[in-house]
C-alpha cells in the first residue's frame, strides 16, 4: 500500500490528528482523528507487505485476538482506500 | 476574537481537552500594525513612522521559528492577522512555510490587497478559511469609513478571486455609526455570494499604547447596537431558532434576578491563556487581542516559557463581582477584556455592556410578547 495524499500526523491533547497539507487540502480540508490502532496502521501501512503482514504487526503490538485485529485492519484500510488516501501497489490489488 | 471557532463535534472535543490540559491549541499572530486602509474605529493601526518609533516587524524566519515552537507545544489552529496581513512584506514566503507544518490556518483580511498571486498561493495549500471584513456595500461607504474610496470594488474582486479557487470564505462585519444603515445590504451581498456572514454588534473600546485613543463617536450607542443585534439574529438564525432565542431571552428579562449573597471570585471564563494565545506585532504574547497585560516578549523568552507565564498570570484575573452575580449573565457578552477596555480595570462593571444587554432583552421580549399576543 502507498499513501498517496499529503498528511501530517500530530498528537495533541491525547488525540491523534491527521492534518491535510498541500494539494490534499483541495480535496479534504477537515479534521480527522485516529484511534490508537488506526494510528498504528497508518504509520505502518507502507512498510507492511500484505494484509496478513499488517495483522501480524498489530498482534505484535497489541494484546488482542487475531479476528479483532483483522476486522479492525480491514475496516480502517477499506476507509482509507475508499477515501483515496492510500492505493494498492500490488498488481493483483490485494495490497 | 478566536483563532479557532468550533465547527464540529470533533473540534469541540479537542478544544475542551486542550482547555482542560492548558495546551495552546489556538494561536494568533498579529503580523503587523500597518494597514492600507484607515478605518475610524481601528485601535491598532499605525503608519510606518509610528511603527518604527515603537518597534519593528518580525521577519518571516522569526515567525516561522515561533510557529514551530508553538506547534511543538500543541498549537493546531493559527490565525494570521494584523493590520492587514497581505501588507506584510514576506507573506508570500511565510504562508507556504507555515502551511507545511500541519496547522489549520485562518487569515483575517480586508481583502483589498489580494492579488492573483496571493489567491494562487492560497489555492496550493488551502487555508482553513479566509475571513474578509466587509465594511459596507459601496465604494462611497468605504471612502467614508475606511478612507479607501475603491475599497468595496477591491474587496469584491478579491472575493471572486478566492471563490474561483474554492478557498473557504467567511465575511465578517462590524457595525459602526457609519455602516449601521447598510447592514441589510451587507446581509444581501453575503446571501447573494452564498458566503457565511458574522456581524459583531458589540465593539470593544480598545486602544493600544502608542495609538490614538478609541474614537467613541464611531461606536453605536448600546441601544443602537442592541437593535442591530436583533436584526443580525433574524437573518442569521432559522425562524424557529430565532423564536426559541426570543423565548429564552424573554424568560431572562422577567426572571433574571441578581444573586444577593457573596460569592467567590470568578476566573476568566474564556479560553484565553488556557488554550488560546495572542502574539502582537511588538512580539509580546498576551492572552488575547484586547489585552496588553499580562504580556511577555515571546521571541526573546521562547514559546514554552512565555506560555507558562501567560497561563500563570491569567489566574490572577477575575470577572467583576457585579457580573458574577448578575441575573442576566447568561445572555450577556461580557468578558474580562470587555470589563478592562470599558472601565480601565478588570474589576470594573462595564456599564455600556449592561445597557446593551438590557436593551437586547427588552427588544427580544417585546417581539416575543407581540408574537404571543397574536397567538403565533
Amino acid at each position: 500500500m502507498k499513501i498517496v495524499k499529503e498528511f501530517i500526523l500530530r498528537e495533541i491533547a491525547g488525540e491523534c490528528v491527521l492534518v491535510p497539507t498541500g494539494a490534499t487540502t483541495q480535496e479534504f480540508n477537515g479534521l480527522i482523528t485516529l484511534s490508537d490502532t488506526a494510528r498504528f496502521i497508518w504509520e505502518h501501512i507502507e512498510q507492511a507487505e500484505s494484509l496478513e503482514d499488517m495483522v501480524q504487526k498489530i498482534l505484535e503490538e497489541y494484546e488482542i485476538d487475531e479476528e479483532t485485529a483483522r476486522k479492525d485492519a480491514i475496516a480502517f484500510i477499506s476507509q482509507l482506500v475508499g477515501a483515496g488516501f492510500v492505493q494498492c501497489t500490488k498488481e493483483d490489488k490485494t495490497w | 476574537m478566536d483563532a479557532f471557532s468550533i465547527e464540529t463535534k470533533l473540534e469541540e472535543r479537542l478544544v475542551l481537552k486542550a482547555t482542560e490540559k492548558q495546551i495552546p491549541l489556538g494561536g494568533s499572530f498579529e503580523l503587523l500594525p500597518l494597514c492600507n486602509m484607515n478605518c475610524r474605529m481601528c485601535f491598532l493601526r499605525l503608519n510606518p513612522e509610528e511603527m518604527k518609533a515603537q518597534g519593528r516587524l518580525r521577519t518571516a524566519e522569526e515567525w516561522l521559528e515561533l510557529a514551530v515552537q508553538a506547534k511543538d507545544a500543541g498549537m493546531l489552529f493559527l490565525l494570521l492577522t494584523g493590520g492587514e496581513p497581505f501588507l506584510y512584506p514576506e507573506i508570500t514566503g511565510l504562508y507556504p512555510q507555515l502551511a507545511k507544518l500541519g496547522l489549520y490556518i485562518t487569515i483575517n483580511t480586508n481583502g483589498t490587497l489580494i492579488t492573483e498571486e496571493h489567491a494562487d498561493m492560497l489555492q496550493r495549500h488551502l487555508p482553513r478559511r479566509v475571513n474578509i471584513t466587509l465594511y459596507g456595500s459601496s465604494d462611497e461607504l468605504y471612502g467614508r469609513l475606511c478612507g479607501n474610496s475603491h475599497g468595496f470594488t477591491q474587496t469584491m474582486r478579491a472575493i471572486r478571486l478566492l471563490k474561483d479557487r474554492n478557498i473557504p470564505l467567511k465575511l465578517n462585519g462590524s457595525l459602526t455609526v457609519d455602516n449601521r444603515e447598510d447592514l441589510k445590504n451587507i446581509q444581501r451581498i453575503a446571501h447573494e455570494l452564498d458566503i457565511p456572514l458574522e456581524v459583531d454588534t458589540y465593539m470593544y473600546p480598545s486602544s493600544r499604547k502608542g495609538t490614538c485613543p478609541f474614537d467613541h463617536s464611531s461606536r453605536l450607542t448600546p441601544e443602537e447596537a442592541a437593535a442591530g443585534y436583533v436584526e443580525v439574529k433574524r437573518e442569521e438564525l432559522k425562524e424557529d431558532e430565532f423564536w426559541e432565542l426570543a423565548k429564552a431571552m424573554s424568560q431572562c428579562y422577567y426572571d433574571g434576578k441578581d444573586f444577593e449573597g457573596s460569592c467567590a471570585l470568578e476566573p476568566m471564563p474564556c479560553r484565553a491563556g488556557l488554550s488560546a494565545f495572542w502574539v502582537n506585532w511588538k512580539g509580546f504574547m498576551t492572552p488575547c487581542i484586547f489585552m496588553e497585560e499580562p504580556g511577555i516578549p515571546v521571541f526573546e523568552e521562547g514559546f514554552e516559557k512565555s506560555w507558562e507565564y501567560i497561563r500563570q498570570e491569567r489566574r490572577k484575573i477575575f470577572m467583576p463581582q457585579a457580573c458574577t452575580k448578575c441575573g442576566k449573565r447568561a445572555v450577556c457578552q461580557v468578558c474580562a477584556a470587555c470589563a478592562c477596555t470599558e472601565t480601565g480595570s478588570f474589576a470594573g462593571k462595564p456599564e455600556y455592556m449592561c445597557r446593551l444587554t438590557e436593551e437586547k432583552l427588552r427588544r427580544m421580549n417585546a417581539l416575543y410578547e407581540e408574537r404571543q399576543e397574536k397567538g403565533l
